[in-house]
């Protein structure tokens, strides 16, 4: 690990013998403009969203509005259903997740621990599907979800999100984490003669919670940046989430900016939060779960 | 449902056989992910495949086979500009994207000022939705009132507003560089993962040797992460080759082709177009070069891994 070099006092000579002056010269230079591009972006959302519905489309012109109207963030919800998008956004996520969750701990389960028949081909059939692009998925899987009646469904989208973006991950996630618990422990349990599925239940289940709820938070955020799958299949306006339903406004003659990139705020800081909160053992968790 | 049916079983075959029954019942826990994953992409391909050789009407109906006149059709219908337009992409945004992460990576390894500023401001570009991305990029280079343009004006770095998405000659560099900066996120976490795992002393005694600088980093660090390296090169591919809402919602691929790569490309011959066979000829053509890299991704991971596969 290059973590600090430095000891109190005799510190900063230790640091400089270790890293020149040069790398802290780039480090600081590199990392401040990808600091400044990605405030950026960011400012110019805030300020949108604060200019006053009147003389809007004069006033994106300035960087920053000469009238900021913070009531914006009010009105915005009559404007566009936003509380309505976001309750999608949450029953789609949350659906998906927990589909994923049910389904993808026991498969977990028995790729690592069992000797089931196949075993390395589903692994990498679930690694498989995690390379194909969901606009392309979506073109015939459309047609599996009208066969099924479940175009314009939340189920149809839990089905598709959860399949497609959340299984195929929370899936190696847990079977490489469950992989390596001992086999004592499993021994142990064999003693009392318990069967597999509350083995499963009853000991690989809270052992590997850690990890389970990593892959959970990563499933929901999948599925809650979903595009392709949301765009095709929710038609109505009354089955959007969030990001669909800010765009299908975008097509209007007179794009209302300032509620949109309010709206767009709106749906990025569930996001922003959980990836704050959780940055550490995200990584962790993707690591522990395809390559060290 | 599943629940109970996996219980009766396990406990009737344990009856009978004692120890052995794991596995047997391995395959009824599997058999619930299994029918997901069948339902949403184990069917859905097989569609394509069918599609791809199929006569299908403009709702999507097969009428009978096709042989491969659906791929031969393809390459009348502005296929070859779409390949090259995605050859530009996925390098376009997957060098840069490697290059800028690697630096920054190894930035964050050293003992800066403001280390945990740095590091959540280089993950924010991930952590927003990427079609909030999008659409923020089709207001600020907006032809008529984009703020990008504002702010190039402001500097004096260009005499008039550009129109950016109208063609596909500044259209498409806009998007790649929107897709290198969602991109740096996953990929200097990664990497920067993989220089934190280097063992102190191997630093250390690199600077008792006198490398400092580039040159410890690209003879001593850069060696040693290699495997990381190489994991964000294909995990990367995959992403950016498959890579939608930029593209589709600040410019739909357009105008004509001119900024379609082959995932918007799919996806307007069967939403837009109503051409369901070319649909499924691209993307069986794509899907082939995407197992490439899942296979390329399996021996990776048992070359480092390995315990699962």
């Amino acid at each position: 690990m290059i973590e600090n070099a430095q000891l109190s006092r005799g510190g900063r000579m230790k640091r400089l013998q270790l890293h020149s002056r040069g790398e802290f010269w780039v480090a600081y230079i590199v990392l401040g403009a990808f600091g400044l591009v990605t405030l950026f972006p960011l400012f110019i959302m805030v300020a949108v969203s604060l200019i006053p519905s009147k003389g809007l489309a004069a006033a994106l012109f300035d960087l920053w509005p000469k009238h900021a109207r913070l009531a914006n963030y009010l009105s915005m919800w009559h404007y566009l259903p936003i509380a309505h998008f976001l309750l999608n956004s949450i029953i789609i996520a949350l659906g998906s997740t927990l589909l994923a969750l049910l389904v993808g701990i026991p498969a977990g389960f028995a790729l690592s621990r069992t000797k089931v028949f196949g075993r390395r081909i589903w692994l990498f059939v679930f690694l498989a599907t995690q390379m194909f692009s969901p606009a392309m998925i979506i073109v015939s899987a459309y047609h599996v979800m009208s066969l099924l009646h479940l175009t314009d469904t939340y189920f149809g989208l839990i089905l598709l999100d959860s399949g497609f973006y959340c299984l195929p991950f929370v899936v190696w996630i847990i079977a490489g984490f469950m992989r390596q618990i001992p086999q004592e422990l499993e021994e142990a349990v064999d003693i009392d003669g318990a069967s597999s599925w509350r083995k499963l239940w009853t000991i690989f289940t809270p052992i590997s919670a850690p990890v389970i709820a990593v892959a959970g938070v990563y499933a929901f955020i999948s599925s809650w940046n979903d595009f392709a799958f949301a765009l095709t299949l929710a038609t109505s306006q009354s089955l959007m989430p969030l990001p669909i339903g800010v765009y299908s406004f975008i097509g209007e003659y007179n794009i209302q900016w300032n509620y949109l990139m309010g709206a767009s705020l709106v749906a990025s800081i569930p996001v922003l939060v959980l990836f704050l909160v959780l940055q550490r053992r995200l990584t962790a968790g993707i690591m522990a779960g395809t390559l060290k | 449902m599943v629940a109970v049916l996996v219980r009766w079983g396990v406990r009737g075959v344990k009856r009978r056989q004692g120890r052995i029954i794991t596995r047997h019942v391995g395959i009824l826990y599997l058999l619930p992910a299994i029918i997901l994953i069948g339902l949403t992409v184990g069917y859905p391909i097989v569609h394509i495949v069918e599609m791809a050789f199929g006569n299908v009407n403009t709702f999507g109906t097969i009428m009978g086979s096709n042989g491969f006149q659906n791929f031969s059709g393809l390459w009348e219908s502005g296929f070859p500009v779409v390949i090259r337009n995605t050859v530009i992409w996925t390098l376009g945004i997957l060098i840069p994207t490697v290059l800028l992460s690697l630096t920054m990576a190894y930035s964050l390894s050293l003992p800066i000022r403001l280390q945990p500023f740095f590091r959540t401001i280089s993950i924010v570009p991930w952590a927003i939705p990427l079609t909030i991305v999008a659409i923020w990029g089709s207001m600020a280079f907006n032809a008529l009132y984009g703020q990008v343009d504002t702010v190039l004006l402001d500097l004096h770095l260009i005499s008039h507003r550009i129109g950016w998405l109208a063609y596909g000659k500044t259209s498409l560099p806009v998007m790649i560089l929107i897709g290198i900066w969602v991109s740096v996120p996953f990929t200097t976490l990664t990497l920067l993962g993989g220089i934190q795992a280097i063992p102190r002393d191997v630093i250390e005694a690199s600077s008792i040797d006198g490398a400092r600088g580039f040159s410890r980093f690209s003879r001593i660090v850069l060696p040693l992460i290699t495997n990381s390296v190489q994991l964000v090169v294909l995990i990367n591919l995959a992403y950016i080759f498959n890579s939608f809402p930029i593209i589709w919602v600040m410019t739909e691929g357009g105008p004509a082709y001119a900024s379609a790569t082959v995932t918007t490309f799919v996806y307007q011959l069967a939403f837009t177009d109503g051409q369901f066979g070319y649909a499924g000829a691209a993307a069986l053509l794509a899907f082939i070069v995407l197992i490439g890299v899942a296979l390329g991704y399996v021996a990776l991971y048992r070359k480092t891994e390995g315990g699962l596969l």
